[in-house]
């Protein structure tokens, strides 16, 4: 096959995942509106105690947006394994002559186009708001940081399709995921009053390190060594679900799509 | 060489069964135990057999969703498990003919998609996907989101995947199940034309006139195994059943019928015939009730 039969393949499966996106906009529309509320929230409740400047709320803002748009990667793989079998769609798939790998990486990107789409769109107003027009230069790059974020989350989403292969319950599943990453975030909270092992976690969650490089950006305050650990992140992680993933699909071959 | 060849398939599967709250016991199920088959060029070959016989793992082997445990198939020449890439190209695939497809995509897009998906440019896949809604009589609701369809139209939409990239082979797991009879008479029709067209078609159904209508050659299966194969004639005679003949004669035995049951259904006629005939009888009205498939498979299946 010529690169120009995969790219165009590729974006044949990305233009699928688009369309079935924008035929359900009620989500996109939550997905810009809910980091405001959420900080938003925070913010009101905080401005009792103490006074809530635009830097806080812009760092409130970002952890949840950081949160938010993590969970949805994590999701993304396991929860597409989980519908495409349950609409009897994966088997159908898999006997496509296309990699499954292919297919799935396609659907994550359009999933990280639409959650930066999401983050820039939320983002411009308030970061303008406080920042004025360098503010939304200094956004450009977070958008690239995100990008490179979201794909070790989308790795640990592939490496978990293959305990939902199993369990066959993917919301109870998922809540204890979500419930357990949104805590090891440390995007929404300092980490230093965490246990120091429970800090290290943290630190080498790729959710940190995207928030922590997006925040400094977004300050002005430049990138961190936490960069280096990203790009560490993105590969170990994806390495881990193209793994996970390639033994699930084998053990579906060999006992069957159930 | 033939279309579909499959030696000795052997699968089995472990489940585990609940047996309290919280304790489970391991089952094995042998699904295959040596299926053996072959679907040759322009034939419509039907798979029968009770549920659970093996008929789904059969055709989840030869379109490469299971790895058999022993035994081989090749389609075209390709091997199943080896080849599996090489195989997908050149089958077509209904599984689950009311479910499959993107609900909220429209039934041309949906076909564009899968289209795209085994090789074809967006143009090719479009051209292809209005050809096959209009062979498939969806033409009319090309652009109606899939959720909308009825059963018969996401059957024949299946069919119209299947055949999205023109594959010269097709395999059919029970593609007319739960369909109104003139939906189902269209399924069988469209069967009709891959035939003609030189396609080797396998297909699983329980609805066993309909088998005998499309199907060239039938393998009964059962407990894993293919118990009987052959023309449906062949089964028929192979077995034994009988023809019955119904004869009405006219004139002084008004109203006189004569019924025969015979496996030789011509010598018997002829026979009749002539002792009719050399009696000065005429004959008002005459019918031979060939033995059904369906007697068949209960012989075969019951043992």
């Amino acid at each position: 096959m010529r690169l120009r039969d995969w790219l165009s393949l590729f974006w044949a499966i990305m233009l699928n995942e688009l369309r079935i996106i924008a035929r359900e906009p009620g989500g996109l529309v939550i997905l810009l509106l809910m980091p405001y509320l959420v900080a938003g929230g925070m913010a009101f409740m905080a401005s009792f105690f103490t006074r809530v400047s635009g830097i806080d709320f812009i760092r409130e803002f970002i952890g949840f947006e950081v949160v938010m748009v993590s969970m949805i990667m994590v999701q993304t793989g396991a929860r597409f394994i989980s519908e495409e079998r349950s609409g009897g769609r994966l088997e159908h798939l898999i006997a496509t002559p296309v990699s499954m790998y292919i297919i799935l990486f396609a659907t994550s990107i359009v999933m990280v186009i639409v959650n930066i789409s999401a983050y820039l769109v939320a983002s411009l107003p308030v970061i303008y708001g406080v920042f004025g027009v360098i503010g939304l230069l200094r956004l450009i790059p977070t958008l690239v940081i995100m990008f490179i974020g979201l794909m070790p989350l989308y790795g640990i989403g592939l490496a978990l399709a293959g305990v939902v292969v199993r369990l066959r319950d993917v919301d109870a599943l998922m809540n204890v995921v979500t419930a357990l990453l949104s805590v090891l975030s440390g995007a929404t909270y300092p980490i230093y009053i965490l246990p120091r092992w429970v800090d290290a976690v943290v630190v080498a969650l790729p959710m940190y390190q995207m928030y922590q490089t997006a925040l400094g950006i977004v300050m002005g305050s430049g990138v961190t060594g936490l960069i280096y650990g990203l790009a560490a992140s993105t590969v170990a992680y994806l390495a881990l679900g193209v793994f996970t993933y390639g033994r699930v699909e084998r053990g579906m071959l060999k006992g069957g799509v159930k | 060489m033939n279309a579909v060849e499959a030696v000795e398939l052997r699968k089995r599967f472990i489940s585990y069964e609940r047996i309290g709250l919280i304790r489970r016991r391991k089952t094995i199920a042998n699904a295959l135990n040596g299926v053996s088959l072959n679907v040759k060029w322009g034939e419509v070959y039907g798979l029968l057999g009770p549920n659970g016989a093996g008929k789904t793992t059969t055709v989840k082997i030869l379109s490469t969703l299971l790895i058999p445990d022993s035994g081989f198939a090749r389609i075209n020449g390709f091997d199943v498990v080896k080849e599996a890439k090489k195989v997908r190209g050149i089958i077509g695939l209904v599984l689950y003919p009311d479910k499959g497809f993107y609900s909220r995509l429209s039934g041309f897009e949906n076909l564009v998609y899968f289209g795209r998906l085994y090789g074809l440019s967006r143009g090719k896949a479009e051209e292809r996907a209005r050809e096959l809604l209009r062979l498939v009589n969806l033409d009319w609701a090309a652009n109606r989101p899939y959720e909308e369809y009825s059963l018969g139209m996401r059957a024949r939409l299946s069919i119209a995947r299947a055949l999205i990239h023109d594959p010269p082979v097709v395999f059919l797991d029970e593609p007319t199940i739960g369909l109104d009879p003139v939906s189902s008479r269209s399924i069988r029709d469209l069967i009709k034309g891959l035939k003609r067209e030189g396609r080797a078609v396998l297909l699983t159904s329980h609805n066993l006139w309909e088998v005998e209508e499309v199907c060239d050659r039938v393998g009964i299966i059962g407990s894993g195994k293919v118990l009987m194969e052959g023309s449906p004639r062949d089964i028929k005679d192979r077995l034994g059943l009988r023809y019955v003949i119904e004869i009405e004669i006219e004139g002084d035995s008004k109203g006189k019928v004569i019924r025969v049951e015979t496996t030789d259904p011509v010598a018997e006629l002829k026979r009749i015939m002539n002792e009719i005939e050399g009696n000065g009888l005429r004959i008002s009205r005459m019918r031979v009730n060939e033995p059904s498939l369906e007697e068949a498979y209960i012989r075969v299946v019951s043992g």
